[in-house]
């Protein structure tokens, strides 16, 4: 059982860790708290949904087109709304408010659009074999989504730490002003930061989407506190933080069950964020960036 | 469910409010009845309150068409509640104080009606919940009446259908505790279970929102239960059914009301087989009434009505039967006082069967409303269909 | 006399009711070492962001070369040779002092063995730089983040290279030295425009100066003649 209670984990952990990605890079190189990632995330599922239902796609092409479409919806949102916040050099917590707002803006169009009911992929989507792994069983998409998560995490890594672009998007993470006076194209760092954020948000919930069959309007707000959640704990806009910060709580929310009761399973899973807080105020990984003006 | 231009409309102009004045012939001479409905017509619980909306506007139609009650047009006012306490107690405010309706609908969930129900008690005005089966609704007091079955009534006779067809010693329940209509569910389940002497081996929850419930099946399966109560709604309870089995946790599942929606077998598909479920309403049943209903419905919306439509339609019905034992004076708190003594009243042939009241115990001396007296349904799913349990 | 190759006129820098630049005029032409004095407030970074497009509510013009590039954006002034090294030096603390100097690379564009035959020229001129390469720049003592400061600007290509009080912060001895890089990277043909609050060092290598007070220019004239001035030697020479 504990075996089978471990996969559970890495499972759980793997999809909060997906959702943490693209949230954590915009925080990390925006500085903003966004708060329609879930919204986004929440659109993902459903254009893939459509492209799968109304046009027959295939799931993979569907999830790539899910991507561009919330690619396109992030560089959107960036573009329309805190572009014009920060050429106005708004007060920090303007463009949380802003994004809070286009949350609601997206969640209302869902509804009108998609309806309240929770919806899902057709039967056969993906195959819905389960792996049997010595006594445990894991199913073919949360095996996918484990997969996913560390390829996505360690491209995004790679991308960062290692290529050309990744430089710039860190030098303009700790000060647009500097980057600018080295030729950084700072306004299309944003845009792109925004794209890929949106892209990584919309393959999250085309994953989820298909994992736990239950695609609504409302499926991206408790993915956004876990998501809170989780940058927290593996640091505040770091990519690797959020591949660990997302196992972290998985594991810490599967074996409070396991080992003492689900009644407590969030007040333990938020309590050890307390307690990380407390001791590592900058997360598990580490180290706060601070912007400079 | 299809999705009318007038949501969309409705979904932009929140602040507006909703006001949707039911269709009724204005070249009837007398007066018409105004009635309030609050209902959650958007936020998660619009999958009830749209149903029951049309439960109402049936049932409205035809009884208008059929010359209102003593001559006088029912007049439906809806406005959407959202599901939220906050919203629905806005919203019985206005109807009892500014529109002066007669008598409330609503509102859809349990939770909101603990919340808003109180204000119609105060203002000694009927609130007829058709959706709230939580325990204790009718406890605020006497001017609050429901169709629905209490779980309470329901969840017994379920489990003991359950227990003697799977011939089951031990079970294992998983339920969101951090809503009204789950936790009140689980505690009705809890104690028929425990008055039937089913040995309760393990008992697992999860909050609103979570969509991966692995950790808790993992556990519920190394407990080998006989029976999983599971009461909660059908999307949910679904997905719980095809985790459960992709662990290979194959013990037969018993749900509450929240189960009681196609939409159980339809997503979950084998994996609901051999689930049972109590309800109050029963497509398959043949009475007149039910049939009436179901081809008018479908006749009206081109889809299958549900358990939420057929209650809001049978309690319009109650409501005109009532009336029609009522003269109305045209002092309005007088009508609002004839109205509730006409209710208790009542008995009818419905959609869901034969209905009356039965009045809830009194609580430390406070007189209480008053509740559905209905033998539930037991179903069974089997061969992807709701089947009647003998 | 050399045409100019920076010229501002009637340049102004409003912070919204605050004028901190009222209408200069002040030349750099080709090979020049210009500093620019004065005291804290006067308005010298404001000068400086002006001319490099970080100033929202600037007027007057910045002629580059006869063009003026007031109000184009901040990457296509530096592209066009404007190099600023600003206040505090501008040095991305979270990145290691090798991607701080590749940021100056990559703003070239794909350059291959050229960038790579630029880095280690400058590499040759900074051997505590190199020595530092793969360490994280928040490690490095100030004197050390000066270096990079000034190797990353070299790296920039810069036709004229702006630095704001480079001296700030750091023991007399690393200020000795900066001044002697400054004095040397001009004398290798870069022009530069410097400001300063340490009037007295920054005018032993300086051509020309300029003298800001409150948003204006109060004096100007070789370097030379105003390290004699007597206003210039009460106020900023400390006597
Ligand atoms: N971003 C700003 N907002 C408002 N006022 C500013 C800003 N930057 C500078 N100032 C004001 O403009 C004046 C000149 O500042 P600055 O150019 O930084 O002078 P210096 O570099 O010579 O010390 C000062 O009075 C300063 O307070
Ligand atoms: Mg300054």
């Amino acid at each position: 059982m504990l075996a089978q209670q471990l996969i559970n984990a890495l499972g759980l952990g793997a999809v909060y860790a997906l959702f943490a990605l693209g949230f954590t890079l915009v925080f990390g190189i925006l500085g903003v708290i966004n708060l329609a990632h879930g919204a986004v995330f929440m659109l993902g599922s459903y254009c893939a949904l459509l492209l799968v239902t109304r046009l027959a796609w295939g799931i993979l092409p569907a999830l790539a087109g899910a991507m561009v479409l919330c690619g396109l919806l992030g560089m959107l949102s960036d573009w329309l709304l805190l572009r014009p916040l920060r050429a106005r050099n708004a007060p920090h917590l303007a463009p949380m408010i802003a994004t809070i707002g286009l949350a609601g803006i997206l969640g209302s169009i869902a509804q009108a659009g998609f309806g309240v009911d929770t919806q899902r992929f057709p039967p056969g989507t993906i195959p819905d074999a389960v792996l049997h792994l010595g006594g445990a069983e894991i199913s073919w998409i949360q095996f996918d989504i484990i997969i996913v998560a560390v390829l996505l995490m360690g491209g995004l890594f790679v991308l960062l730490e290692r290529s050309p672009l990744g430089r710039q998007l860190r030098a303009v993470a700790e000060s647009p002003r500097h980057a600018r006076l080295l030729g950084i194209r700072v306004e299309r760092v944003f845009l792109l930061v925004a794209a890929l954020a949106g892209a990584l948000g919309g393959a999250a919930g085309v994953l989820i989407g298909l994992s736990f069959n239950a695609i609504s309007p409302f499926m991206g707000q408790p993915m956004l506190h876990k998501g809170i959640a989780v940058i927290i704990l593996g640091g505040m806009g770091d990519v690797r933080g959020a591949l660990f910060g997302g196992l972290f709580l998985g594991l810490a929310e599967v074996l409070t069950v396991t080992w003492w009761s689900s009644d407590v399973r969030d007040a333990v899973a938020f309590g050890l964020l307390l307690l990380v807080l407390v001791l590592r105020p900058s997360g598990l990984f580490g180290r706060t960036l601070i912007r400079r003006a | 469910m299809p999705s009318f231009p007038a949501r969309t409309f409705r979904t932009w102009r929140p602040l507006l409010g909703a006001l949707l004045i039911s269709t009724h012939a204005l070249s009837q001479a007398a007066a018409p009845i105004t009635i309030g409905a609050a209902e959650a017509l958007t936020g998660p619980a619009a999958q009830y309150g749209v149903p029951i909306r049309q439960g109402f506007d049936l049932a409205v139609a035809e009884i208008n068409a059929a010359g209102g009650v003593q001559g006088h047009p029912l007049q439906l006012l809806v406005e959407d509640e959202q599901g939220k306490k906050d919203q629905a107690i806005n919203v019985f405010k206005k109807f009892i104080f500014r529109d002066r309706v007669l008598m409330l609908f609503g509102p859809t969930l349990s939770n909101s009606m603990f919340a808003a129900g109180p204000i119609a008690n105060a203002a000694h005005v009927v609130a007829f919940g058709t959706s709230n089966t939580a325990t204790g609704i009718t406890d605020i007091g006497p001017w609050i009446f429901r169709n629905s079955p209490m779980e309470q009534d329901v969840a017994p006779v379920t489990l003991a259908h359950a227990a003697s067809h799977y011939q089951a010693h031990k079970v294992a329940f998983i339920y969101g505790n951090d809503d009204a209509f789950t936790r009140s569910a689980y505690d009705v389940f809890r104690m028929a279970a425990g008055k039937s002497g089913l040995a309760v081996v393990d008992t697992e929850t999860y909050a609103k929102g979570d969509v991966d419930f692995k950790a808790q099946l993992t556990k519920i399966k190394g407990s080998a239960p006989d029976l999983v109560i599971c009461p909660c709604l059908a999307e949910e309870g679904a997905n719980i059914l095809l985790q459960a089995r992709s662990l290979g946790l194959r013990a037969p599942f018993v749900g509450g009301n929240g189960f009681n929606s196609p939409r159980l077998f339809e997503i979950a598909r084998e994996a609901a087989e051999g689930t049972v479920v109590g309800s109050p309403w029963f497509d398959g049943a043949a009475t007149p009434a039910n049939r009436k209903f179901q081809d008018a419905f479908r006749a009206r919306y081109q889809t299958p009505p549900n358990q939420f439509a057929a209650q809001a339609y049978d309690a319009m019905q109650i409501v005109a039967e009532a009336l029609r034992h009522t003269t109305l004076s045209g002092r309005l708190e007088e009508d609002r006082q004839a109205v509730r003594d006409a209710l208790a009243q009542v008995h009818i042939e419905g959609a869901t069967g034969h209905f009356e009241f039965k009045r809830a115990l009194p609580v430390k001396d406070q007189p209480g409303g008053w509740d559905a007296a209905q033998k539930p349904f037991i179903y069974l799913v089997k061969g992807g269909r709701f089947t009647l349990l003998p | 006399m050399s045409a100019a190759l920076l010229e501002l006129r009637d340049l102004r820098v409003r912070y919204g009711p605050v004028e901190a630049v009222r209408g200069i005029h002040l030349e750099v032409r080709e090979g020049e070492l210009i500093a620019l004095l004065g005291a804290n407030g006067a308005g010298k970074t404001s000068v400086l962001n002006a001319i490099s497009g970080l100033c929202a509510q600037a007027s007057g013009k910045v002629l580059w070369q006869g063009i003026d590039m007031l109000g184009r954006p901040a990457e296509s002034i530096f592209a066009a040779g404007l190099v600023q090294v600003p206040e505090g030096r501008g040095i991305f603390l979270s990145l290691s002092v090798r991607d701080n100097l590749m940021l100056a690379l990559d703003a070239r564009g794909p350059s291959g063995a050229d960038g790579k035959r630029a880095f280690d020229e400058v590499l040759a001129v900074f051997p505590r730089v190199a020595e530092r390469l793969a360490q994280r720049a928040g490690e490095l003592s100030g004197g050390e983040l000066q270096m990079v400061a000034l190797a990353r600007a070299l790296l920039c290509r810069p036709r004229l290279l702006m630095l704001d009080e480079p001296s700030m912060g750091l023991a007399p001895i690393l200020v000795q030295q900066t001044f002697e890089l400054l004095a040397r990277i001009h004398a290798e043909g870069t022009s530069l425009l410097l400001v300063e609050q340490n009037a007295r060092q920054a005018l032993a290598i300086a051509d020309r100066a300029y003298v800001l007070e409150t948003g204006n220019l109060t004096l100007s004239g070789p370097a030379t003649v105003l390290a004699q001035d007597p206003r210039v030697v009460s106020a900023y020479l400390g006597g």
